[in-house]
């Protein structure tokens, strides 16, 4: 469902001007800062940002009824205003925040109606001798339009309402307390903080309902859903020497209701559609790690980043959908000259240990990679190749996945910057 | 801080250890006899009997019924294997039912009714999945549907995939053929944009039970999508509308 046939993909002649389908994104942002300096600074922010986006594809009817007589599959225009007020002293800072969304949508393929979010804020931070303690409470306020559609029978015959939406409002709190405590031993810095927060959930997993063509799945909101809570720890170690450092970022966070995307028992109700995939609050356990050292060898540098993260449904003792599988990348960085520098690259990628329901197993993949820089009283020039040998790999992480199709080939990109100093 | 860090890897080791468990058995088709393939005819009905089974309980079973023309699934036909071309006739003839079902073994009756004015090859996937949210890879039934109902069009002629270049010639050998005699038999060139008739060709059976033709046909000088249509209509008033896809470039 959802992918579009070979004759779709070969193009209309010229691969520069595919006319369907297409996508036209924009976005506008505008901000402000306003300071006032004192023996408490004031600092007031403002930010007024839109994003529009508009899909054109060749149409077709989801389940049974006529096509559609516009290409116009999605048309997603959202503004959004930001506002906040903020006290800084010596011992800590405190103030408020606005925000207000209002989406609006149409086409033919949408899943989630007219829409609006609207949150106001108090935030403070404390200092103390060694530590900060902050906290956060929230008061939002959203929901969405109804929205339905006829309903066609199988003849084409329209037999009724496909109820696509019903109207949701609802105000909902959310909060976060958190501690942080950095401190040194023997020349390594470490750092804990502590969190403990609520997250209520999105306007898409309160009331999203239908063809996800991105994900290839039939998703649906869920109007009952609650903000999830969770505690969370991190844990980091840094450590700077002559040749040599190291950063450690660790995490580990336990959820009551944690809202996640998880199929349900039940087919959509649209041919091809497949299983309906609700979001639902689930007590979850995540936990992760990343680490970067550099060490320098010979002229040059070798650079190992490496990420390990796991994250379980704990009700059923399965892995929450997509999580990532560990990777490391090494990487020797050896500068020719002054200007010249070569990058050699490695990357391997375990495979899926950890997979949700329903969600296939993914073997790991290792993958080369070159990079060349060449600073020049014009700028600074950088070609960069990834998955040097073309291999093909799945990347568990990609809604592809889902469907068998391999990631990302052979590329290279070429990229020109230069600095400007007055 | 050392006993703190002891204290999240004791919470961490507690909280893994209490992790539920769930039903990760997939739910499938127990039927003894496997159905990849089936024959049947235009105009009978049919009784095809699934043996639904889970390890823990069954939730739905989904019967999708439809033309197999223009895509395919993934396991359909061996690789390697050439695919003959197929004229469809009544394509837009398709069955969606999804019920539920209770039970860890269930027979559950499908009843199918072929129409008159069908031919070709049907896909039916079956779908199941259990309480649990577990569900198998479909099972893709392909049913051959032969038709001595209609009128039926041959040709030698390659229609497979039709890349044709605007303004060439082209030939299309083939036969309309129907034991009750074929009354009318015409050939059109449908572009696809605003569905006007570009090119039409009257075979004039004069209701001969066959009737050979060789047309030449120049492409269509626009480039776009096109539909080749084939129409004929039997003596006793059975009709009917096959074709193939034309998808004309311009240098």
């Amino acid at each position: 469902m959802g992918i579009p046939s070979q004759d779709d993909l070969a193009g209309d002649g010229d691969k520069f001007t595919v006319q369907l389908p297409n996508q036209n994104a924009r976005r506008t942002l505008i901000s402000s800062k306003w300071i006032k300096p004192g023996t408490v600074d004031r600092t007031i922010r403002l930010a007024y940002s839109f994003n529009e986006r508009i899909e054109n594809a060749p149409p077709h009817a989801h389940g049974y009824g006529p096509e559609p007589e516009s290409d116009l599959s999605l048309s997603l225009f959202e503004s959004h205003i930001f506002a906040e007020s903020k006290w800084e002293g010596y011992h800590g800072a405190w103030g408020v925040q606005a925000e207000s969304l209002r989406g609006s949508t149409s086409g033919w393929e949408f899943l989630l109606p007219n829409h609006y979010r609207d949150r106001i804020s108090v935030i403070a931070d404390y200092r103390l001798e060694k530590s900060t303690v902050s906290a956060r409470a929230d008061l939002i306020n959203t929901g969405n339009d109804a929205y339905t559609e006829p309903l066609y029978s199988i003849e084409n015959e329209e037999i009724g309402e496909d109820v696509r939406a019903i109207e949701l409002n609802t105000v909902m709190p959310s909060w976060a307390l958190s501690y942080y405590l950095p401190f040194e031993r023997k020349e390594v810095e470490y750092s804990l903080t502590a969190t403990a927060y609520s997250r209520a959930p999105s306007n898409y997993a309160l009331a999203a309902n239908g063809i996800h063509h991105g994900t290839f799945r039939f998703e649906q909101g869920n109007p009952e859903l609650k903000p999830e809570t969770a505690v969370e720890a991190r844990f980091d170690i840094e450590k700077e020497a002559e040749n040599f450092n190291l950063v450690i970022q660790s995490f580990v966070s336990l959820h009551k209701g944690f809202i996640h995307l998880t199929p349900t028992s039940s087919f959509a109700p649209i041919a091809h559609a497949g299983q309906i995939y609700s979001f639902a609050a689930a007590d979850a356990f995540r936990s992760g790690l990343e680490m970067t050292m550099n060490f320098k060898i010979a002229k040059g540098q070798l650079t190992t980043a490496a990420s390990l993260i796991g994250q379980w449904d704990l009700e059923t003792g399965l892995g929450l959908p997509f999580t990532p599988p560990s990777d490391i990348i090494n990487t020797y960085s050896l500068p020719v000259n002054e200007r010249l520098t070569v990058a050699c690259s490695h990357r391997a990628i375990a495979p899926s240990y950890i997979t949700a329901r329903n969600e296939d197993y993914t073997e790991g993949a290792s993958l080369f990679g070159l990079e060349i820089i060449h600073k020049l009283e014009a700028g600074e020039l950088k070609i960069e190749a990834d998955n040097l040998l073309n291999t093909n790999w799945l990347d568990h992480t990609s809604a592809y996945r889902a469907v068998g199709l391999v990631a990302q080939g052979r590329w290279v990109s070429v990229a020109w910057s230069k600095t400007l100093n007055n | 801080m050392k006993n703190l860090i002891n204290l999240f890897a004791v919470a961490t080791v507690a909280t893994l250890y209490s992790c539920g468990t769930t039903d990760v058995v997939l739910p499938g088709i127990c039927n003894e006899e496997e159905m990849h393939e089936l024959e049947r005819d235009a105009g009978t009905t049919d009784t095809l009997i699934f043996s639904l089974c889970d390890d823990v309980e069954l939730s739905e079973v989904r019967y999708d019924l439809h033309s197999a023309e223009g895509h395919s699934h993934d396991h359909e036909g061996e690789e390697g294997e050439e695919e003959e071309h197929i004229l469809y006739s009544g394509s837009g003839w398709a069955e969606l039912e999804t019920r539920m079902i209770e039970g860890v073994n269930v027979e559950d009756t499908l009843i199918l009714s072929y129409p008159d004015s069908v031919r070709g090859i049907w896909d039916l996937v079956v779908s199941v999945v259990d309480e649990a949210g577990n569900t198998a890879e479909d099972e893709v039934i392909l049913i051959h549907i032969e038709n001595d109902i209609i009128p039926l069009f041959t040709l030698e002629t390659d229609v497979d995939e039709v890349h044709w270049h605007g303004g060439d010639v082209h030939t299309i050998d083939g036969a309309v053929m129907d034991s009750n005699g074929v009354s009318s038999a015409e050939l059109h060139i449908v572009r696809e944009s605003d569905e006007s008739v570009v090119w039409s060709y009257d075979i004039m059976p004069n209701g001969a039970d066959s009737t050979g033709f060789s047309v030449d046909i120049t492409v269509p000088s626009e480039e776009g999508e096109y539909h080749f249509e084939m129409e004929a209509e039997d003596a006793v008033g059975n009709s009917m509308h096959t074709g193939f896809h034309m998808d004309v470039h311009v240098d």
